[in-house]
């Protein structure tokens, strides 16, 4: 069985009257199934409201199915069940997205060792623990320092060692760089990928198209149902069906595209920079200089 | 503004007091404040404020830094001073104008109260600026841990305290930030009478408010996915454990008070209970 399995996931969140009669059914999330491997490295792309946030609480147990299941390393997520619900949330954790509120402790130490403290863990066995997950993250030196000084990239590093602390094998990024400057997002994306390949299973969710081209496979959502999965070429190819989402392709890959509109012989699947040129100055050298 | 208020945080700084265990912290205070209100003479406030002074030698925290606290509160001190010297009845009538009567009774009791209020803001201060708001709120936890039996949720109280204290740099922050925004449209936060000042700050509320309760909601579901369940065990980082120390520090300050008790009690039997003494 997969490590994250979601097998047809209803979520509703109704409209009522005054009287409480539900006046309309508002489906989040309309019948997602999903299945994701250990140590794979997942994108989910959408819109505003498109039910991506949605799926993630649902990865971690923070929302409960109104339909279907969701399996978390073979535990079925269950509202009666606390310990299952407890179970759950020691194997996925998650990074919001605003730094400043998931912050619970007064110093940087204090709040990494929120999680394995809520877990009973040893205190001796914490110390280490949370050391070893604040040097991980290159915030050692910040230990004894309220969180409030620090930037947005590192409180959520200070936030991603609150979580490395409570040993999960699945981290769920809700638009945890939505907030932050192009330094610390470019900093979370490090992470991210030094974390994968250390066999982190990750689940990264976001709207801005460069985070994603080094997924391992990217689900792309609307209004609450998955549109389009693959790989990034995959995907990106579909651009059409992409910008009718109302998302937008990377940039690099629309300059392919537009080139290709135009009659250019250019493959449309190219995601990065380098990729482009290398094929651009072959395609150059091929047919000649084009004319002005 | 507020960050000019210097009265009760913490100090960085390496001493005995600051090394102490804060329960035994927790209960020096106490018996402090308790000692304050034993003694009624000027010579008793000398003895506390001796006691005070050398507590100050011992925190390593400076007495300039310490006193500067005061400021805070010295309009609560002179309103509290004015108001016993004019309302104290007594016999020795110094100044007799109109309906207002000072009597020396109620000079000696202003400035008694006066000292007694200074003692009591610099006294205690010593016990936020030598302990970290942490240490405090698991102090508190500790101690008052009894009352779990009585199903007061003692734990999710020192929580919700520790919290708080998180996130009152967040908005200050964020009270400046609105300030801001409702002065670059146009709003004037200095015109009009006292109540029309007050009204000009509701544009100010209200969004603090909101946004307050967003990002409750935010923590809360931050806490819930590091699996926080109120009620449940909790273990600890730094699990407070007394040392040796911590003994030595109880045993000074029950005898310490124990000296004030039995000083005041012995000038209350030889009838030398007067405000120039004890």
């Amino acid at each position: 069985m997969s490590f994250i399995k979601v097998k047809n996931l209803i979520h509703k969140f109704n409209i009522y009257d005054e009287q409480k009669n539900i006046i309309e059914d508002n489906y989040a999330l309309n019948d997602i199934s999903i299945d994701i491997n250990k140590g794979e490295y997942i994108a989910i792309l959408g819109h505003n409201g498109s039910g991506k946030s949605t799926l993630a609480r649902h990865l971690n147990n923070l929302l409960f199915p109104d339909g279907g299941s969701v399996w978390i390393n073979e535990i079925e997520s269950n509202a009666e069940d606390y310990l299952s619900t407890c179970e759950i949330r020691k194997n996925v954790g998650m990074v919001f997205q605003n730094p400043d509120n998931q912050i619970v402790g007064t110093t940087v130490e204090e709040d990494t060792a929120f999680g394995p403290e809520n877990l009973c863990m040893n205190p001796d066995i914490i110390k280490k623990n949370v050391y070893k997950c604040l040097k991980n993250m290159n915030m050692e030196k910040y230990r004894f320092k309220s969180p409030s000084r620090l930037s947005g990239g590192q409180k959520q590093r200070v936030a991603i060692a609150g979580i490395l602390a409570m040993h999960p094998q699945c981290i769920v990024f809700d638009e945890a760089t939505a907030m932050l400057d192009p330094q610390g997002r470019a900093e979370i994306m490090g992470i991210i990928s030094e974390l994968h390949n250390e066999g982190m299973t990750i689940v990264h969710i976001t709207h801005f198209m460069e985070e994603v081209v080094n997924a391992d496979r990217i689900f792309v959502m609307d209004k609450g149902k998955i549109l389009l999965q693959g790989t990034p070429k995959e995907v990106f190819g579909k651009s059409d069906v992409i910008q009718k989402a109302g998302l937008e392709v990377p940039l690099i890959t629309d300059i392919a595209i537009r080139l290709k509109e135009d009659g250019y012989d250019m493959p449309i699947d190219i995601l990065d920079v380098e990729h482009f040129v290398e094929i651009f100055i072959e395609k150059l050298y091929k047919n000649g200089m084009p004319e002005e | 503004m507020l960050r000019e208020i210097t009265l009760g945080q913490y100090y960085n700084a390496k001493s005995v007091i600051h090394d102490l265990d804060p329960r035994v912290k927790l209960l020096g205070t106490l018996l402090y404040i308790a000692a304050l209100f034993v003694v009624n003479g000027l010579a008793g406030y000398a003895v506390i404020t001796i006691i005070f002074l050398s507590l100050v030698k011992l925190s390593n925290v400076p007495l300039k830094y310490i006193v500067r606290g005061i400021k805070a509160i010295v309009f609560i001190l002179i309103i509290t001073a004015v108001c016993n010297m004019f309302f104290f009845e007594g016999k020795n009538i110094i100044v007799k104008w109109h309906f207002i009567t000072i009597t020396l009774e109620g000079v000696k009791h202003a400035v008694s109260m006066a000292i007694r209020l200074i003692l009591l803001i610099l006294g205690t201060s010593i016990l936020t600026l030598t302990t970290t708001s942490t240490d405090l709120t698991d102090a508190l936890e500790k101690s008052l841990g009894f009352l779990k039996k009585v199903k007061v949720p003692v734990s999710e109280i020192a929580l919700m305290m520790s919290i708080a204290l998180r996130f009152i740099p967040i908005l200050v922050e964020e009270t400046n930030k609105i300030m801001k925004a409702q002065i670059s449209r146009g709003a004037d936060f200095e015109k009009g009478n006292i109540f029309q000042r007050i009204k000009n700050y509701v544009p100010i509320i209200v969004p603090l408010f909101v946004s307050a309760f967003r990002r409750a909601d935010d923590l809360s579901m931050a806490m819930e996915a590091r699996c926080y369940q109120p009620g449940a065990m909790r273990s600890k980082m730094y699990p407070l454990e007394y040392g040796d120390m911590d003994k030595v520090g109880y045993a000074v300050i029950t005898s310490t008070f124990l000296v004030v008790v039995i000083l005041k009690v012995v000038c209350r039997v030889n009838g030398l209970n007067q405000f120039w003494i004890i």
